[in-house]
């Protein structure tokens, strides 16, 4: 929205028509000047000139237009938009995701859990304010991919690159909570949560899902864990990042849900399991009506100043009725 | 006194065409003016149009001055403004050329560079930290954190290696960490930029200038020494260029001041001892202002006195040129 910090010297424009006035239409106006266009006592001739004069005057308006944007150049013009403020601390969330071969299971349509589990995370980060979110991905080992931050726009880039696989073939659940653990110790936030995404038993890493729930726990960090998938036989298709063939397989889908259990319950946060992109949506709502914290938002008002924008396009347009006259109308004042 | 856009300057260069323009148009127009009132009244004529082109025209003179001097952005005073911001973010901005692999610091620019933003973080605990690097193109390799085990685990392995492109864009670096700040976060930013000012690319002063649109200061430190030194990598060669030549890398001291000065930043070398006490009490000083009773000063652009003196003097143009002084012209 456009807003003028010193609207008083708008008034100034109201100087504008009396001046185009005296200038234009005034009898008697000068620079002017008078001289025989008709022989002694004969018929004077008065050349028609409309077209001329029209041009003239069409740039004479370009001056006062000049001179109107100066004058609101004084007024202070700015753009100025709303903020949001955070005052307050929002909740650190670290999401731990599963990178394995079986998150290529095609019971989540229309692709396979991976990617129906990287869609609703996207969803999720892009509905939460000022809370740094952060996410490890784990295989047969675990890596933080992000730290906990509120730049979600990186945040969602790097989740865009995440592969099947990446990591190895195994599903080092323990691994990945205690990266996670491990990244949020150092926050400050009151509130610190993880978020496990998998569709697998712990068979790899060396660290036990529940030891580094144990350490979660101390630290002050909720987990909740999301068992993802059917159980029984399951068809998957995914590409080896690293040597870019294809695989098909039939898979035997099951995942340790008593595990993930033991995990959320021994760290004060939730199971789900989730068996459709359905249940996985609600499951991640279910979370973020859990995880809403009172936030103290102020509004503030940012202002973009553009009065240099009226300064030159005034100057420019006097000018050019300057230039005008005196190269066009060769004018000799 | 401080100049936001010395670069407006240019615009007086307008006046040599003018006054060359003006001589041309006075001869020509003495000539119709005596074709068109008579040589019966020359004199009468000539006389008040010299008095009236001279005066037309120094009126346009000084319009164009005064226009130039409200578009370069002078500043003076300043005034309180109510701030809501408390805490610091800051944002690195580490080169990682080859030329920060030079010795003239011990063990190197690098390694020195990424022990001060090591202290940095101790010395600011509690702070949210990115890191950006920067070669060629700029990527930020941390986003803004409070988890400094991940920048500590980023720093333990840096090198120019991490980025293939080639050349130093400093201004690509501090557009990234610029924009690593969230919006609407209630803290407030400041970028320490490390380089040795050695810019191949982009232009320095123009990442500046969006880190001041920002109200982010910008603290330059130089890395290296004005003499130069040549750059010797890890086998013991040095880098030459196409002729052969061994590559010399100095510190550009000076542009990364002006830079650092353009945001009301401030520059240290990163060779004084005191190069890390320096930057902590710099830093912490942006802090300080919000955190009395949420009061800033603000510096105060004085545009308003130069469009009203150049009005004045366009309007005086436009009289001298319409108004009649007597009878006849």
């Amino acid at each position: 929205m456009l807003t003028f910090e010193t609207p008083q010297y708008l008034l100034l424009l109201l100087l504008l028509p009396p001046a185009v006035y005296l200038r234009h239409f005034r009898k008697g106006r000068g620079a002017v000047l008078s001289f025989p266009f008709r022989v002694w006592k004969g018929h004077g001739f008065y050349p028609r000139q409309v077209g001329l004069k029209g041009l003239l005057f069409l740039f004479s308006l370009f001056f006062w237009i000049g001179v109107a944007l100066l004058i609101i150049s004084l007024g202070g013009p700015s753009l100025s938009r709303h903020e949001k403020l955070f005052l307050s601390r929002g909740v650190d969330i670290m999401i731990v995701f599963d990178q394995s071969p079986s998150m290529a299971g095609k019971d989540f349509p229309p692709v396979n859990r991976f990617e129906t589990a990287r869609e609703m995370t996207a969803h999720f980060i892009a509905g939460r304010e000022n809370d740094p979110i952060g996410i490890v991905s784990f295989g047969t080992d675990a890596v933080l991919r992000v730290p906990p931050t509120l730049d979600y726009d990186l945040l969602t880039e790097r989740l865009g690159e995440l592969k099947i696989m990446e990591m190895g073939d195994g599903t080092a659940i323990g691994m990945g909570l205690a990266v996670a653990a491990l990244h949020l110790s150092t926050s400050q936030a009151e509130e610190k949560i993880i978020i496990l995404l998998t569709d697998g038993e712990n068979n790899s890493g060396e660290i036990q899902p529940e030891t580094s729930a144990s350490i979660a726990g101390k630290l002050g960090i909720r987990i909740y864990t999301i068992g993802i998938g059917t159980t029984g036989e399951v068809s998957a298709e995914f590409t080896d990042p690293e040597s870019g063939s294809v695989y098909s397989a039939t898979l035997k889908s099951r995942f340790d849900e008593v595990m993930l259990k033991t995990i959320a319950e021994e760290t004060g946060g939730r199971y789900f399991h989730a068996i459709s992109p359905g249940t996985l949506e609600a499951v991640f709502q279910t979370i973020d009506s859990l995880e809403s914290v009172e936030r103290l938002v102020k509004m503030q008002v940012v202002f973009e100043p553009l009065h240099y924008l009226f300064i030159l396009a005034g100057f420019l347009l006097i000018m050019l009725e300057f230039i005008v006259r005196k190269a066009f109308f060769r004018e000799i004042l | 006194m401080k100049i936001n856009n010395p670069q407006a300057l240019y615009l007086l260069l307008l006046l040599i065409p003018l006054f060359i323009s003006a001589a041309l148009r006075y001869r020509s127009g003495s000539r119709q003016l005596l074709r068109l009132g008579g040589e019966w009244r020359k004199k009468k004529i000539l006389d008040l149009y010299l008095v009236k082109f001279f005066f037309s025209t120094a009126m346009l003179v000084l319009f164009i001055g005064a226009i130039t001097f409200s578009l370069m952005g002078i500043i003076w005073g300043q005034k309180p403004v109510h701030e809501e911001k408390k805490g610091i973010d800051v944002a690195f901005v580490i080169d990682i050329s080859r030329s920060m692999l030079a010795e003239d610091l011990y063990p190197s620019r690098l390694d020195k560079a990424v022990d001060l933003v090591r202290t940095t973080m101790k010395n600011l605990k509690g702070s949210r930290f990115s890191i950006t690097v920067f070669k060629g193109n700029a990527v930020v390799a941390v986003p803004l954190t409070e988890d400094t085990i991940s920048i500590e685990t980023f720093l333990s392995s840096i090198s120019p290696a991490m980025l293939s492109s080639k050349g130093t864009n400093t201004e690509a670096g501090i557009v990234k960490a610029v924009n690593s700040f969230p919006p609407g976060i209630g803290h407030n930013g400041a970028v320490v930029l490390i380089s040795d000012g050695d810019v191949l690319e982009g232009n320095l002063m123009r990442g500046a200038e969006l880190a001041a649109s920002r109200d982010i200061p910008l603290f330059a430190i130089g890395a290296g020494s004005v003499e130069g030194v040549p750059i010797i990598l890890n086998d013991g060669s040095v880098i030459r260029d196409l002729s052969g030549n061994t590559v010399i890398t100095s510190l550009d001291r000076d542009a990364l001041a002006k830079a650092a000065e353009r945001t009301g930043g401030e520059y240290f070398d990163l060779s004084s001892p005191s190069v890390s006490a320096g930057l902590n009490e710099a830093v912490r000083a942006i802090n300080d202002f919000s955190d009395r009773k949420g009061i800033r000063f603000r510096n105060i652009e004085h545009f308003r006195f130069f469009v009203i003196l150049a009005l004045i003097f366009i309007m005086l143009h436009f009289v001298i040129r319409g108004v009649k002084w007597k009878k006849d012209f």
